[in-house]
């Protein structure tokens, strides 16, 4: 099994070019080696051939100059030196004259014999060039000579170049690799920082050091985000400055409407409560707008403290209890197991009253609603399970911006902020807020990590 | 009770003060932090209402400053809306209630009523009673005559808010605050549901009922 870490660094793609250039590599030697190889037999060959060509000349000299006889002694002769070529003169019957090359039936002309080496004894074979040619009386006269020798030569240029490209290879794949890892890991930043974006994280930076192209890409996406970030704090501060702005004179219209009802008749007064109530609802959505606004500007944070996220489920779940019973669902409330966290308390119970609500608004009667705190070796949090119909999977990002709402909660109150702000809420603690499938129902979760 | 209301708007501090006027008040009324202050520290007021935007000296400050050069009567702050940070701050800075704009007068004048009574002479009582319903705050026991209730212990705080205050109106935004600690608005019936629990246990067979619901403000606890 490979690491993960390791997988990573195989898949990038800065690796895959020095894998590339040290396979590379591979083949360039491989082609020098045969070029070497090839190159060096043939010159070994040709000298081979003209030694060979040379002596056969001077015996036929001799042998047409002093007779065969003369020959003859003069070829026992050579063979007695050390390092001599090899011989083999057989009359025209075919009866052995004189040499030591012994085997095979030389044709006349060029030949390459392997034979095994009579004088070591050993069962190693050579190869021989051998020259043949007809000689006056009819006999045959064979030259030959151990191409064997230049081998030696041959060997050692190959294996000079073998230990060049062992410890090259390795320097190309560890320079490769070492690389790899430098740009991998400003890749992986960049690509995180990217799908932290992606997830609605404006605020992060992508390093834009080194100026090469990584750098590059870093800076165009710096600028996209900061584009990005500046045309959603003027989306936000349009829907802000539209609540604070209203607030006042709806405020007035309110206060106005409170002073002619203490006059008015009974039937006048209930119209009146009736406008004041809506009143009270838009002031409750623009309310939810600025308090969106001021959870994510951040300041709150300032504030965070240790808190037990027992305590606030309890007492969250403890006030929503019976108004869920009353309406003929029930409430599950599971271990209180102290969780510690840091955070605003009063936001934490905001968002987990909103969560409750939420699955009183979409569950029908009957059905129960869960409140457990979680805790794995990587995160604490709370979830919510409900037995509703839960969010399609492809509407789960989009229900947690602001205004959004499904279709079919149309008929419910409520103006789609309640999960934008549990949303900016576990934006604000750094904790990750998820909708599963609860199979059946929904469970939102809100997860520090640990 | 003598209060003086410093806000800057007019439309707002006519519409408080009017109101409170109606229910037998004296209201004077101050424009900016620093007329405010002044006048708090040197004429003699039972409560102060003051707004946290002011125009010369921002109401934290003129509260701060107020209770520097000595003065402790109650204050009430009115925040904006979007304010979470000012509410921390301003019960640190030395106010004693807050209320978040824009509200209805019932929300303010119960809030007004609630501090006024101050010093607190009942939440020194150890028993609370209104007519035969009895509230023992050190055993945790309550009684209608000689029937003991039995009480969830966020419906006994419940009940001992209404009890502490009785006689006098307290919201539902005053419940969710003091009793679940909730400092913004649930949009469902917490309180509602709590109250009807605690009435099915208090008021059993022909028990007059004690617990009243005023519309559109909220609730008292009162013997008729």
């Amino acid at each position: 099994m490979l690491s993960v870490r390791t997988e990573r660094l195989l898949g990038s793609t800065s690796f895959r070019l020095s894998a590339a250039y040290a396979a590379l590599l591979v083949i360039a030697f491989l082609a020098a080696g045969a070029a070497v190889w090839l190159t060096t037999k043939t010159a070994a060959e040709q000298e081979v051939r003209e030694r060979v060509e040379l002596e056969m000349r001077s015996l036929q000299q001799e042998i047409r100059a002093e007779g065969l006889p003369a020959a003859i002694a003069a070829i026992r002769t050579r063979l007695e030196n050390p390092g001599a070529l090899e011989y083999r003169l057989i009359d025209d019957t075919g009866a052995l004259l004189v040499g030591n090359l012994t085997v095979g039936t030389p044709t006349l002309g060029w030949a390459t014999v392997r034979i095994g080496d009579a004088r070591e004894q050993g069962n190693e074979t050579e190869d021989f060039l051998a020259l043949t040619e007809l000689i006056p009386d009819g006999a045959l006269l064979t030259i030959g000579d151990d191409l064997d020798k230049a081998e030696g030569v041959r060997a050692s240029i190959l294996n000079a170049l073998v230990w060049v490209a062992i410890p090259t290879l390795l320097l190309v794949i560890g320079g490769g690799v070492l690389l790899s890892l430098g740009t991998a890991r400003r890749m992986r930043t960049l690509s995180d920082a990217m799908s932290q974006v992606g997830l609605g994280d404006l605020a992060g930076k992508v390093p834009e050091t080194g100026g090469d192209e990584i750098a590059r890409i870093g800076q165009g996406v710096n600028e996209m985000v900061a584009r990005i970030d500046r045309l959603v704090v003027n989306i936000r501060r349009v829907s802000t400055d539209i609540a604070h702005d209203l607030r006042t004179p709806l405020a007035h219209v309110r206060q106005d409407l409170e002073t002619a009802g203490r006059s008015a008749d009974p039937a006048t007064r209930e119209g009146i409560r009736a406008a004041q109530a809506r009143i009270d609802e838009i002031l409750r959505t623009f309310q939810a707008i600025l308090r969106l606004a001021e959870i994510d500007a951040g300041g709150v944070r300032a504030r965070f403290v240790q808190i037990d996220l027992a305590t606030v489920v309890e007492r969250v779940a403890d006030a929503y209890r019976a108004e869920i019973e009353e309406t003929g669902r029930t409430l599950v409330l599971g271990p209180l197991t102290s969780t510690n966290v840091r955070g605003d308390s009063d936001l934490i119970a905001q968002a987990l009253a909103n969560i409750i609500e939420n699955a009183m608004r979409h569950t029908p009667t009957g059905s129960s609603i869960s409140v457990t705190l979680r805790t794995s070796e990587r995160s604490l949090g709370f979830a919510v399970q409900d037995e509703g119909p839960g969010i399609p999977e492809a509407d789960r990002v989009r229900v947690l911006d602001p205004f959004v709402r499904l279709d079919r909660s149309r008929s419910t109150p409520g103006a789609g902020l309640g999960l934008s702000i549990v949303s900016s809420i576990a934006r604000l603690h750094g904790a990750r807020l998820s909708l599963e499938d609860a199979r059946p129902g929904l469970r939102v979760a809100i997860d520090w990590p640990a | 009770m003598r209060i003086l209301l410093v806000e800057d708007d007019v439309k707002t501090a006519a519409y408080v003060a009017r109101g409170l006027r109606e229910t037998g008040q004296l209201v004077e009324v101050s424009a900016d932090g620093r007329d405010g202050l002044f006048r708090l520290t040197n004429e003699d007021f039972d409560l102060a209402i003051v707004d946290r935007m002011l125009p010369e000296l921002d109401g934290l400050s003129m509260v701060r400053s107020a209770r520097a050069a000595g003065f402790a009567a109650p204050v009430l702050l009115l925040t904006a809306m979007d304010a979470i940070q000012d509410r921390v701050a301003g019960l640190e800075g030395g106010a004693d209630d807050y209320l978040v704009k824009p509200f209805s007068f019932e929300e303010l004048n119960a809030r007004v009523n609630a501090l006024g009574r101050r010093p607190p002479i009942r939440e020194q009582e150890t028993t609370l009673s209104v007519s035969d319903l009895t509230l023992d705050r050190l055993r945790r026991i309550v009684k209608r005559g000689e029937h003991v209730v039995d009480l969830q212990p966020r419906e006994f705080r419940l009940l001992e808010e209404l009890m502490l205050n009785s006689g006098r109106v307290v919201t539902r935004t005053m419940l969710l605050e003091r009793v679940w600690e909730f400092h913004f608005d649930p949009g469902t019936n917490i309180v509602e549901s709590h109250i009807s629990r605690i009435r099915s246990k208090i008021d059993r067979g022909g028990d007059v009922p004690l617990i009243h619901t005023m519309r559109g403000a909220g609730y008292v606890v009162r013997a008729n």
